[in-house]
């Protein structure tokens, strides 16, 4: 005869979910079928429970991106490549290890890297002279285009001709490896472009402009990383 | 100090200084988990996205008053859930409260007797599809009493102060989540009873 009832029961499922079923607890869940019932149907549910939390996806890395522009435009942080931080060395590690897998490794190590981190940095210390300029200066949106295209020039044009050794380089030395990065450059291709024109549309979103510097990053590490893989083929 | 070890105190008080790397630092240790949450309650990436944005910008623009009483991660999953249960309210057209039951059964937290319940057992058929879909129908404070403990792994104490309940209350909105969900995975099962019946050509009893 049970001594507790399915309140009572019902009351201690949590401790039975977990494994600690009293004595009075396992006499009722045998002799009440509802309660049994009721218990397995729990258990089914946190175990698939359980399995859905294994499933923990990455947002996009561009929501960081947009959540730092937001907080740049509130004043709510510095603008780290503007204002160089003390900090930023020290913690850069940190933030590596925690980005998702796939997003920028670093900025252009291995052969090609040097000329294109150069090309790359150029243009961020053009954009800062550029847009920050004489303070007070009101600047309109054809003068945004002007200076945003002049300050990527000398990247584009970097790009360009490394993008033309690799091509050449990797065709003649390994086919399949040629065959990945024309489709690789043209998902990447297409990503500056359409980055491009949003630029042209609002030349002065400052979103904008950074999904464009983004998006030739991303160029030159795809090229970087041919060209290393192609080095280490030899 | 280690470079690639940096404590999350120190982080928070570089961030209360405006120091962009440590909101970068403290955005990367806890954007999955945030993101997470939102995705599971709102079953949509872009939106998942824009709430853990949402989220994120409050928790910067308050970061100054943050002194520590409860833990960051608490602090911030209570920005968090507050985001995306107004959302979801929103969306409901209605206000609703974490206490509002609408199903005496499950007010009494005793199970139903619901003709045919006995006969159908979750073990073995329920798949975490058929769970997902069955949470996006619970009411918001269910949803997310739910989400945080047998998702996530909260305990109740944490769900407590993320909500800002008390402990009894958490464990009785999450038995009442569990109620609802059985209840929602059971109907699934005798549907696809019934479609099976209806496909074999043989007429329904319960039809």
């Amino acid at each position: 005869m049970s001594t507790m009832d399915c309140s009572q029961f019902a009351q201690q499922l949590d401790d039975w979910l977990s494994g600690e079923r009293s004595p009075a607890a396992r006499v009722h869940a045998r002799e009440c079928r509802e309660c049994r019932s009721l218990a397995e149907d729990f258990l089914a549910i946190s175990k698939t429970a359980r399995e859905w939390a294994i499933e923990e996806p990455d947002p996009s890395p561009r929501l960081w991106t947009a959540l730092r522009a937001q907080l740049q435009e509130e004043g709510l942080i510095r603008d780290a490549s503007r204002q160089p931080s003390p900090v930023r060395a020290r913690v850069q590690p940190q933030i590596e290890a925690a980005k998702p897998a796939g997003w920028r490794s670093g900025w252009f190590p291995g052969l090609l890297r040097p000329a294109l981190a150069g090309a790359y940095v150029a243009a961020l210390i053009a954009v800062s002279i550029l847009f920050v300029g004489p303070s007070g200066k009101q600047i309109d949106d054809y003068q945004w285009l002007e200076r945003t295209q002049v300050s990527v020039r000398p990247l584009t044009a970097e790009l360009d001709s490394a993008e033309r050794a690799v091509l050449s380089n990797v065709a003649s030395a390994d086919p399949e490896l040629s065959n990945s990065l024309h489709q690789n450059m043209a998902v990447v291709d297409r990503d500056i472009s359409e980055c491009e024109q949003s630029v042209r549309e609002h030349p002065e979103n400052e979103l904008a402009r950074d999904f464009l510097y983004q998006a030739y990053e991303q160029k030159a590490d795809l090229l970087a990383e041919i060209s290393d893989r192609g080095m280490d083929n030899q | 100090m280690e470079t690639g070890d940096t404590p999350e105190p120190d982080l928070i008080r570089l961030a209360q200084q405006g120091d962009a790397t440590a909101f970068e630092a403290l955005y990367q240790l806890h954007n999955r988990r945030v993101y997470s949450l939102c995705l599971r309650m709102v079953g949509n990436t872009a939106e998942a996205e824009d709430l853990t944005q949402e989220a994120f910008l409050q928790l910067f623009r308050k970061i100054a008053t943050f002194r520590g009483e409860s833990a960051f991660s608490t602090w911030l999953h209570r920005l968090a859930v507050n985001v995306v249960l107004m959302k979801l309210r929103k969306k409901s057209g209605k206000e609703t409260s974490l206490e509002q039951v609408t199903d005496p059964d499950e007010e009494s937290g005793t199970p139903r007797r619901d003709f045919g319940t006995l006969d159908i057992r979750l073990s073995g058929s329920l798949d975490r599809v058929n769970l997902q879909r069955a949470v996006e129908q619970l009411p918001p404070g269910y949803k997310a009493v739910f989400v945080l403990h047998d998702v996530q792994g909260f305990e109740h104490n944490e769900i407590a102060e993320i909500m800002g309940c008390s402990i009894g209350n958490s464990k009785s909105q999450l038995h009442k989540a569990r109620m609802r969900l059985r209840d929602l995975l059971h109907e699934t099962i005798r549907e696809k009873a019934r479609e099976e019946r209806r496909a074999a050509g043989s007429p329904s009893s319960e039809d």
